[in-house]
């Protein structure tokens, strides 16, 4: 399990926001499944970086009312909140992609193809 | 389909207090900020607890396993609450100055006679502002609102108005806090009359608020959030800035009374500069325990670097003198070994030669003392042959008398230096044994 580093949690945050809005836990769970559980973001990372995220006007925000099953309906449910990626932060994870392919390209030119017989036995 | 509400104090599920509620309590208890955003805070987090519960029980958790699942996966709870209380919370001084393209789409705003323009989907219609606040441009980005210029025209009224004036142009609550409404300065706030007029950002006008109602005069703190301005009673913000951390001791300090001491000198030290009302400077354990606004950790800080630095180096001196000290020491066992050994071969080479001297006069007397045991056994084998001769009527009485006579008298002073040379002999013996294996009988006398 590796542990997201603050740079990259920012850039993996807004992609699963591009793909739909979605809610803190959801956010987490998106993210562990999507790199097959190698990912981990943790409450203690995400909510503040969300946060950030609405400061900088990257995400929007919305309240949602969420009942347990068969709870009562007449009853309070708990309140969800749902971020959305805003026309801002759709522009700044354009240029972040567009950051991190140069990176990845620049670094693809140091990087061998396979790994060099050396380095696999030493 | 998501059902949007309006964001209103949330109420628990559950209409008795789980662990849950009361983690959820203890945490949102440690946030620094307004009660709406606190609420807002919790109400998210719960969510995610909540969410997190009834998949662990999906996968057959308890109840119980799973909220301490839960809640362990959410990390250390004053660690939560300090980097979500930090996310939340802006100074002014932080704010970053308004863009000039944003001056010029502002300006451009308010020629059209305080309309507010929308571009967002979640800002409110177009209305003109009856607070006396224009609002020229608003974004649909709120997070941008603080950087638009609003134009006051504000005249003779409370503080207090004039602050929910600015809160308003700039899409925020104004809230005092429960010390601040306890204070005499909700009085001021509603008595003191003040004026503002022209166009500012977020910050000029607080700045300018803080002309007419003085900051240091009436004793309070105006705490920016992102959709609230809050103020409270300068000692209310104080305490409400009281972090507590835990220095451990410096590397120096062994003995219980110079911990003492040294707690004692740093609150002598910082009360110099600082009121000291909110810090408390304990001893805990082989820790000093600080509990004050986070000014004073950074004065606490950097005093303790600096000691660290100057005892540091006093250290670091030391050791150079210590290790200078050692390498003289070891260059001087050097000499003095090599001395030593010089003069052990010089005593070795000394007793050899002494022993050799020894040795030649030894056998000399060896030689001597063998040649007069010769002579002797001559003697006395002349001796037996005069017998036989007087025996054998070979040899007249007197001549063997006299040869007799001689051959004794020759015995006796052979006698005599066999004694001496014996006795010589036997010295030179002990002395060449002795010398030879002198270095055996060194350590036992």
């Amino acid at each position: 399990m590796l542990t997201l580093k603050q740079d990259h949690s920012e850039l993996v945050v807004l992609s699963v926001l591009s793909t739909g809005p979605s809610y803190g836990y959801a956010i987490s769970k998106d993210i562990a499944n999507r790199s097959d559980g190698h990912f981990k973001l943790s409450p203690s990372g995400m909510y503040p970086l969300l946060t950030k995220l609405e400061k900088s006007g990257l995400v929007t925000t919305s309240w949602e009312e969420v009942k347990a099953a068969g709870a009562d309906p007449e009853s309070t449910g708990r309140r969800r909140k749902w971020y959305t990626l805003s026309p801002k932060g759709h522009k700044h994870l354009s240029r972040r992609i567009e950051h991190h392919r140069q990176v990845q390209s620049i670094l693809d030119g140091f990087v061998p193809q396979s790994i060099p017989d050396e380095l696999a036995n030493g | 389909m998501i059902k949007r509400i309006n964001p209103t104090r949330h109420k628990i599920e559950s209409s008795n207090k789980d662990s849950i509620a009361t983690w959820l309590d203890v945490l949102t208890g440690m946030l620094v900020m307004s009660e709406t955003q606190r609420a807002q805070v919790r109400d998210e987090l719960e969510d995610h607890l909540r969410s997190r519960v009834d998949d662990l029980l999906i996968i057959g958790k308890t109840e119980s396993q799973a909220i301490q699942v839960a809640v362990a996966e959410l990390g250390e709870t004053a660690e939560l609450a300090k980097l979500i209380t930090h996310a939340h919370t802006r100074t002014h001084s932080r704010r970053k100055i308004m863009n000039a393209s944003l001056i010029v789409v502002a300006l451009a705003g308010m020629s059209f006679g305080g309309f507010t323009f929308i571009t967002g989907t979640n800002s409110p219609a177009a209305t003109p502002n009856s607070s006396g606040a224009v609002p020229a441009i608003v974004i649909g980005d709120n997070n941008k609102q603080d950087e638009q210029s609003h134009e006051f025209n504000i005249e003779n009224a409370s503080v207090n108005e004039i602050l929910t004036s600015i809160a308003e142009a700039f899409g925020k609550k104004f809230e005092q806090s429960i010390g601040a409404s306890q204070h005499p300065l909700a009085g001021y706030l509603a008595s003191n009359i003040g004026t503002l007029k022209g166009t500012y950002t977020y910050d000029q006008a607080i700045s300018k608020f803080k002309t007419i109602f003085s900051e240091g005069y009436f004793q309070y703190q105006i705490v920016s959030t992102n959709d609230t301005i809050l103020v409270q009673s300068y000692l209310e913000y104080q305490r409400d800035q009281v972090e507590t951390r835990v220095y451990p001791n410096p590397s120096w300090i062994n003995q219980i009374n110079d911990q003492r001491s040294y707690a004692d000198s740093l609150q002598s030290l910082l009360g110099v500069k600082y009121d000291l009302e909110f810090t408390s400077i304990q001893i805990i354990g082989q820790s000093i325990v600080v509990a004050a606004p986070p000014d004073i950790h950074d004065e606490v800080v950097k005093f303790r670097a600096e000691l660290e630095k100057v005892i540091g180096k006093r250290a670091a001196d030391l050791d150079l003198k210590r290790a200078l000290a050692e390498e003289e020491m070891q260059a001087r066992n050097i000499i003095l070994e090599h001395e030593f050994a010089v003069r052990t071969a010089n005593q070795i080479a000394k007793r050899a030669d002494k022993i050799q001297l020894i040795q030649i006069e030894y056998d000399e007397v060896r030689e001597q003392l063998l040649s007069i045991k010769d002579q002797i056994s001559m003697l006395r084998s002349e001796a037996v042959a005069l017998d036989n001769l007087v025996n054998q009527n070979q040899l007249t009485m007197d001549d063997y008398v006299a040869k007799t006579t001689s051959l004794n008298n020759a015995q006796e002073k052979l006698n005599f230096e066999l004694s001496e040379i014996e006795e010589k002999y036997y010295y030179l013996r002990t002395r060449l044994l002795e010398s030879r294996y002198a270095n055996l009988f060194e350590g036992l006398d």
